[in-house]
């Protein structure tokens, strides 16, 4: 539903056009209305105070029309003002809807008396905070810097890596509203190009009147929207853009937002990371290996213990059943109630830990760890090894860096958890199958989720849970790259 | 919506199968030892359980853990065993969980009446594991050894159960340590079982005290004394700790064993450490009539030597080979000669040789096969290579006797 009046050119007359501009932004104070003279012209300059950089207006436009000396009018002073403003970038517009386009995204607008064309010049400020370093995904060696909520910028970060003209951007503007602009990228020869054009043709469907994140994009474009996992990969990393886009995968950046989406993602990308690009290859596979290992600890062990201590005590070594039997016997509630009680007051000590101040934090560690530890166990409501099991669980559960993927772990932890306490190991065999079922059934984008493991891609083993050298000097990705996989012509 | 409705569907199946053997570990009564007796046709089954609060992990008793005993044990009587161990529940809370026996101790006299009887109901409960020790007693009550406090390790049905394999181990003479070897014994042709027995030195009321350990020597201890010796499911006598050591020799069931050889002919011996060994049975028919043969190869290593002999000289080497393989052979045929003639009992498995590779003749034989075993001849065949001799080369005998120099700088 298009929500915007039709759209009305602008009039030959200054006085009529800024009375309609009024009209239209219900007299908004921050738009400033400077009238000037200008060689027997009567020029209006408009522009958003919030918007735009008041030093290059005083400068470059401000003292241009007050200290050029008056001579005899030029035969087209539109033309005539576009080339002599000394401005980086000078358009031409004719009707209100680029105008007023214009005139939010930071430019200023002259309107010449008796023109029916104005000149919009770029005077933007910068509004965001700037270049800075990585916080989410924090790599020990290799590139500080991190994606601003500038889209010039974050392109500019992304072109700096990739220096070659068939990196290609796509634009699409969103939003009746906010007018964002969604840029798609990838790497003409390398990238599948069928892919590139449907996305594009999916975002261009999507109908909202304001996109205000990049999740607003991809949620809509997602052919799984209602499965935990996340299917595309979000970052704040330019490097680790590049690094993908080289695979042939495509990115999505959206303006005001400083995280770039990548697509396709399936299960094993999750487990990779930017650090993998400066570590040698084969101590990149022992941490990889590590992330996997967490990731099965942080689904299984809590379900696990449920089930062998109340289905399966066979199972337990016999000095630990003593031990844990020790351990128990002051404990009133059962052992699912105990698990579930530890995990729900970490969860929400988490919770809590993203949403405070930084400077409540500190309070807020020393009372979790009490509550969790010490005293929960001196008062007899949970025993030691449940906090242990709980402990042990939560800090695998943040090894992998991408919250994306551990949002989803946690609902299936706590059906890994039910299932074990109604039917011992063989629930958690059951959550097991229920599990990769669940896995394998997602696409992404094309991709099945498990690959390379399931189906089993051979040529592509050497970047999924290894990394080779190979993989990381000679070859692509065969399951995103669609044409040279190669990644110079000698080792083809 | 198909979809969603056969996933709550499989939900509410895996809920209302209601927990089925659901139990909280703090509900269990572990079991670490069973002991069976029999009188009177009645069999009194002790359970040794383990008590937690006595154990290291309980945050409250600040490591005083002398208080009380660290096992509980209760009895119970029964036509079954399975009565007589719900007659212990009458006694105490906790659910009894066969899944960490330790050790299942049989009494002598039981075992004399027959133990198949009751191996039924070992073999068909769930939870037991089994792979757990037996040993039958030797002149002692099986509760007796379950009420045991033990020294070192505070659970004596661990005790035992570490006892046995350390002596496995180092000494070879358990025979059929495990459930299941003696099933195997006693459902295969032509082999009778044989379990290792234990038999308690002291008086029985004073071990029962925690005190019993405080001592350095505990006043009521246990101790290997050998192996029973089955004919069918029934005790017939016991073999001696150098015929169970023969026994396990024959059976290929030792790790790594020592024994002494005389060196010289003044009294002096070596010891000497058997690391690999091998033994083949076989059976043949000659003249009707079954002929035995041992052959038992071992590598050995000496690991101690009193005597005055240069062990540099490989005819000294040969020389105590051959005097290991004359000791050996005396071993083995004592086993031989107490499992033929003592006891009638083919625990070696001549005829289970007979019975896999010639069945024909083992058809014959089948019915009478203990009596003809006690008469059948056998050859033993024993060949010992010395790989070592340790760390050093010569005896410190010769080293300083022989040398001439000894004594000057």
């Amino acid at each position: 539903m298009k929500i915007d009046q039709t759209n009305k050119k602008l009039m030959n007359s200054n006085k009529k056009n800024i009375e309609e501009i009024k009209k239209r932004i219900g007299d908004s104070p921050d738009i400033i209305i400077k009238k000037l003279s200008f060689m027997k012209n009567v020029i209006h300059v408009i522009f958003n105070e919030t918007l735009c950089d008041q030093q290059i207006i005083n400068k470059f436009i401000l003292e241009y029309f007050v200290e050029t000396p008056m001579k005899s009018n030029p035969e087209n002073i539109v033309k005539y003002l576009s080339e002599n403003i000394p401005t980086r970038k000078t358009t031409k517009i004719s009707d209100f809807d680029t105008l007023f386009y214009n005139l939010f995204s930071g430019f200023t607008i002259i309107l010449i008396d008796g023109e029916e064309e104005a000149l919009s010049i770029e005077t933007r400020f910068q509004l965001d905070s700037g270049i800075q370093e990585a916080k989410d995904e924090y790599v020990l060696k290799g590139p500080k810097d991190a994606f601003t909520e500038n889209y010039q910028t974050n392109i500019g970060q992304i072109r700096r890596r990739i220096k070659t003209e068939k990196l290609w951007l796509k634009e699409v503007e969103l939003g009746t509203k906010s007018k964002t602009k969604i840029g798609i990228m990838y790497v003409s020869d390398i990238a599948n190009v069928e892919l590139v054009e449907q996305v594009i043709n999916k975002i261009k469907d999507i109908e909202i009147d304001a996109i205000l994140g990049s999740n607003y994009v991809i949620e809509t474009i997602s052919e799984n929207k209602r499965n935990v996992f996340p299917n595309y990969l979000s970052t704040e990393r330019p490097d680790f853009v590049a690094m993908n886009l080289l695979e042939g995968r495509i990115a999505i950046i959206v303006e005001n937002m400083q995280y770039v989406i990548i697509i396709p993602a399936v299960f094993v990308d999750f487990f990779h990371s930017t650090e993998d690009l400066y570590q040698k290859s084969i101590n990149t596979t022992y941490t990889r290996l590590i992330r996997i290992a967490a990731l099965l600890i942080t689904l299984l062990v809590p379900a696990i213990y449920i089930a062998i201590t109340t289905f399966n005590q066979e199972a337990i070594p016999e000095s630990l059943i003593i031990n844990f039997a020790a351990q128990r016997s002051g404990v009133p509630f059962p052992a699912l109630i105990e698990a579930i009680l530890m995990i729900i007051t970490f969860e929400i000590l988490r919770e809590t830990n993203l949403r405070i101040p930084s400077t409540l934090g500190s309070a807020l560690s020393i009372v979790g760890a009490i509550v969790l530890g010490e005293a929960a166990v001196s008062a007899g409501i949970v025993s030691p090894i449940m906090v242990i099991v709980v402990a042990i669980t939560s800090i695998s559960g943040l090894t992998v860096s991408s919250s994306d993927i551990i949002n989803g772990i946690r609902w299936w932890r706590i059906i890994f958890i039910v299932l074990a306490s109604v039917s011992g190991l063989l629930g958690v065999l059951i959550a097991s199958i229920l599990f990769i079922l669940n896995l394998a059934s997602i696409k992404s984008f094309g991709i099945p989720y498990l690959s390379p493991i399931a189906p089993y891609y051979k040529n592509n083993q050497g970047n999924s849970i290894f990394l080779f050298n190979k993989y990381k000097f000679f070859k692509r990705n065969s399951l995103t790259a669609k044409k040279n996989l190669y990644r110079s012509k000698e080792n083809d | 919506m198909k979809k969603i409705k056969l996933f709550i569907i499989l939900i509410f199946i895996s809920l209302t199968t209601g927990c089925w053997n659901y139990r909280e570990l703090n509900d269990l009564a572990i079991v670490s030892a069973i002991g069976i007796d029999e009188e009177n046709g009645v069999y009194n089954v002790s359970v040794q359980i383990m008590d937690p609060a006595q154990q290291g992990g309980n945050t409250n008793s600040s490591g005083s853990s002398s208080e009380s005993t660290p096992i509980d044990v209760y009895e119970g009587q029964g036509k079954t065993i399975l009565e007589a161990i719900s007659n212990v529940l009458l006694k105490q809370p906790g659910d009894i969980f066969l899944g960490h026996v330790d050790v299942v101790v049989i009494s002598d006299q039981l075992a004399r009446k027959g133990i198949e009887n009751f191996i039924d109901f070992l073999l068909r409960d769930r939870e037991s594991r089994k792979i757990f020790p037996m040993v039958i007693t030797k002149n002692t009550k099986a509760s007796d050894i379950i009420k045991l406090i033990t020294p070192l390790e505070l659970i004596s049905g661990k005790y035992i159960n570490s006892t046995l394999e350390a002596t496995k181990k180092n000494n070879g003479i358990i025979s059929n340590r495990l459930f299941d070897e003696v099933l195997m014994c006693l459902f295969v042709e032509g082999r009778e079982a044989t379990i290792s027995s234990i038999e308690l030195i002291g008086s029985p009321e004073k071990g029962e005290n925690l005190d019993n350990p405080s001592t350095s020597i505990p006043s009521t201890y246990f101790q290997i004394s050998g192996s029973g010796v089955f004919i069918d499911d029934k005790l017939v006598g016991y073999f001696d700790l150098k015929e169970s050591m023969g026994y396990t020799y024959i059976r290929n069931q030792s790790e790594s064993t020592v024994i002494s050889v005389p060196c010289d002919n003044e009294g002096n011996y070596a010891g000497i450490k058997l690391e690999k060994s091998s033994s083949k049975l076989k059976t043949t028919i000659k003249d009707r009539k079954p002929i035995g043969e041992i052959t038992f190869d071992t590598k050995a290593v000496i690991s101690e030597f009193n005597c005055k002999m240069d062990l540099l000289k490989t005819e000294n080497i040969k020389k105590m080979e051959k005097i290991t393989n004359k000791e050996l052979k005396k071993l083995l045929d004592n086993t031989m000669i107490s499992a033929q003639k003592e006891f009638k009992s083919d625990v070696l498995g001549f005829g289970e040789y007979l019975y896999k590779n010639n069945y024909k003749e083992w058809k014959k034989y089948k019915k009478n096969w203990n009596e003809t075993f006690s008469n059948m001849e056998y050859k033993i065949k024993v060949s010992t290579e010395i790989r070592n001799v340790g760390s050093i080369i010569d005896s410190l005998k010769n080293s300083y006797e022989g040398n001439p120099n000894y004594g000057k700088e």
